[in-house]
């Protein structure tokens, strides 16, 4: 890039895409620099490319714009032109670059399945359509030396609004913005990328239906989770900055001496990662559903959590979903996994279990003459333990997932 | 699965006529087949919807209704309504008091299945909520579940009427216009532009229950948009009249 001779912000450059050359003028991604960066983001003028037009930049020709990820809109950077990997091969549509040759279906998910609020929810439902099978991501932890059970601790004081409460404690990550492949995950179904640890929690509920919240454990008084109701006239503020003033009904989980977040439904500012978080505390938890309802209407609150958390999350999941963030924190930030997990699961979930059906109702109510083996098939293939039960009737199972059975 | 129009704390007005269903059958014991019209209210105001609008519930209670039976029955409506053969679409979905629960959608009566504005280029029109009475509102009614069975639907009339004679505002309905019976409907030609794989995939998801709203394409905002790198270019004896770069 040369310097410009009518403009002291901008640079008179060549530009090529492997086949042709353009001219151009731009401000150079490092001032005052005047090298040849070898991948850069370029959009030759043409009608549909972003409204480009061929024209003449204070005096001089300009085919095209080298674009920031402000400009682009896939990002928040603003200050100067976007640089790609330097093995990047010219010419290439950006699309493909940033894997971006995606479709987004949007599905209306009737309220007695949320089980499909989550990619996993619908490719199940996909493979039993398809007959093909599942996938399901990995969830091995990276784990270093130190039991987590000499480092923290868990203390659930009413189990019946929160019976189930996992975490892990994850050390040595570094904060940081997250890599493309997870921020057009999640700009795709209209999440903000935040940082890679955050975006993570947002990723794997939206991959697996579980919410999960993570918090900085140097903000964590006594460095433990007690989690309780609130107190009559208790003050919090949430991280979208207001100070609540709560009631006696409202699940929170707290540190050894205060609250650090509104249980299932939004965290608090007193604990959030921060810029130089390196050690976090991860939460992966079940919340009783018509708590979570009632809370989140009295704060008139809703989030994509309370959203899940209101409607029911599999109780089977919950661990699950805490080793596959962990696997990705430490993917993406660095560190490792203290050894090991908590599990504090006083009071066992009640799933729907052994629910009698009868072949010739089933037919009697349709209208129709299917086979029991038929049956049969159907319902195994949608995870369902079918165990006969006399001539005519089966007592079926369904996978804990399934939240839409009446325990 | 809508909003509703609340008077105050505890008092709302009918999200639908479902109610008259339980009112009915504690009245009156089986065999019921009963239609009833009524107005219901949602708070949405816009070129389809209005606040206040009419639907008609259908029950029908007895020893051996079937689903089949259902079908039967909005089959012969929507072909007596609207015209024989259209083509009527079951796709399983979900109500509160309904199970099995299907909403009904019918062959677009605009452009015949082909695609247009109308039917959102899907070729089919939302048109009916039904399905098999849930055994529990049999047990409060105080009726056996074992003995009776039954199936509801519900339509809007609004809905129904702007189909068959082409009216695109319900607002026409609570307004007096000069030559309204005259009103057009705009067609647009062209047929469906189906993609195949992302189309195929939520075809066979609204059909098993989760309904496929929209379909968009990531990226869409970067079109025309490559890769591209910068070299040097030669150095310019005189810069400040320099005319090009070579």
């Amino acid at each position: 890039m040369l310097p410009h001779p009518e403009s002291e912000k901008l640079h008179l450059c060549e530009v090529s895409d492997g086949e042709r050359t353009y001219p151009s003028s731009a401000a150079p991604p490092i001032p005052g620099q005047a090298t040849p960066w070898p991948s850069l983001v370029w959009v030759p003028s043409s009608p549909e490319a972003m409204s480009i037009k061929s024209t003449r930049l204070r005096g001089q020709p300009s085919e095209g714009m080298l674009c920031s990820e402000d400009e682009l809109g896939i990002g928040d950077d603003a200050s100067g032109i976007l640089i790609l990997p330097p093995s990047t091969p010219l010419g290439v549509d950006l699309k493909d670059v940033l894997a971006l040759r995606d479709t987004v279906l949007d599905i209306g998910v009737t309220p007695n399945r949320a089980d499909c609020l989550s990619i996993v929810g619908v490719a199940r439902e996909i493979a039993a359509l398809t007959g093909k099978s599942l996938r399901l991501p990995a969830t091995e932890v990276l784990e270093n030396d130190e039991d987590i059970q000499g480092l923290t601790s868990v203390t659930i004081e009413d189990p019946d609004l929160c019976p189930r409460y996992t975490a892990r404690l994850i050390k040595g990550v570094t904060i940081g913005p997250s890599p493309a492949w997870m921020r057009q995950r999640l700009e795709a179904v209209g999440l903000r990328s935040i940082n890679n640890m955050v975006d993570v929690t947002n990723f794997v509920m939206m991959e697996l239906g579980q919410p999960l919240h993570a918090f900085d454990f140097r903000f964590l008084d006594e460095g433990r989770i007690v989690v309780r109701r609130s107190r009559q006239g208790e003050r919090f503020v949430s991280l979208d900055e207001k100070e609540r003033i709560l009631k006696d009904n409202t699940l929170m989980i707290c540190d050894g001496v205060k609250p650090v977040a509104i249980g299932g439904i939004m965290g608090g500012l007193n604990s959030e990662v921060k810029e130089d978080t390196t050690t976090i505390l991860l939460e992966s938890a079940y919340f009783q559903p018509a708590s979570i309802r009632r809370s989140a209407r009295w704060m008139n609150m809703a989030t994509d959590a309370s959203f899940r958390f209101e409607r029911g999350i599999d109780p089977e999941g919950v661990i699950r979903a805490l080793n596959r963030a962990a696997r990705l924190m430490i993917e993406l930030g660095g560190g490792s996994s203290c050894r090991g997990l908590i599990d504090a699961y006083p009071a066992k979930i009640a799933t729907c279990q052994n629910i009698p059906l009868r072949a010739s109702r089933v037919n009697a109510i349709l209208g129709t003459q299917i086979e029991p083996a038929e049956m049969v098939r159907i319902l195994r293939g949608l995870e369902m333990i079918v165990v006969p039960e006399g001539d005519d009737e089966w007592r079926v199972s369904p996978p804990t997932f399934r939240v839409d059975g009446d325990p | 699965m809508q909003d509703t129009f609340y008077i105050e704390e505890g008092i709302v007005l009918r999200t639908h006529t479902s109610p008259v269903q339980v009112r009915t059958m504690e009245r009156v014991r089986p065999p019921i087949r009963i239609l009833s019209p009524g107005r219901v209210y949602r708070p949405d105001s816009d070129v389809s919807h209005t606040p206040m609008f009419h639907q008609v519930e259908g029950l029908m209670v007895d020893r051996g209704i079937t689903f089949g039976d259902l079908k039967g029955v909005l089959t012969y409506f929507v072909h007596e309504i609207f015209s024989p053969g259209v083509a009527l679409k079951f796709r399983p979905s979900f109500f509160p008091f309904t199970e099995p629960s299907a909403e009904v959608d019918i062959q677009c009566v605009i452009c015949g299945g082909g695609g247009c504005r109308v039917c959102s280029f899907t070729g089919w029109l939302e048109s009916l909520g039904s399905g098999m009475v849930d055994p529990a509102v049999f047990l409060n009614v105080g009726y056996d579940p074992e003995e009776m069975t039954g199936f509801a639907f519900g339509l809007g009339i609004e809905r129904i009427a702007m189909l068959k004679y082409g009216i695109n505002d319900i607002r026409s309905f609570s307004r007096m216009m000069a030559g309204f019976y005259e009103s057009q409907f705009e067609v647009a030609s062209g047929l469906c532009r189906y993609r195949l794989r992302p189309r195929d995939l939520a075809e066979r998801l609204t059909m098993a229950g989760l309904e496929v709203d929209a379909i968009e394409e990531a990226g869409a905002s970067f079109e025309g948009v490559v890769t591209a790198g910068s070299f040097p270019c030669c150095p310019i004896p005189n810069r400040k009249n320099s005319t090009c770069v070579r």
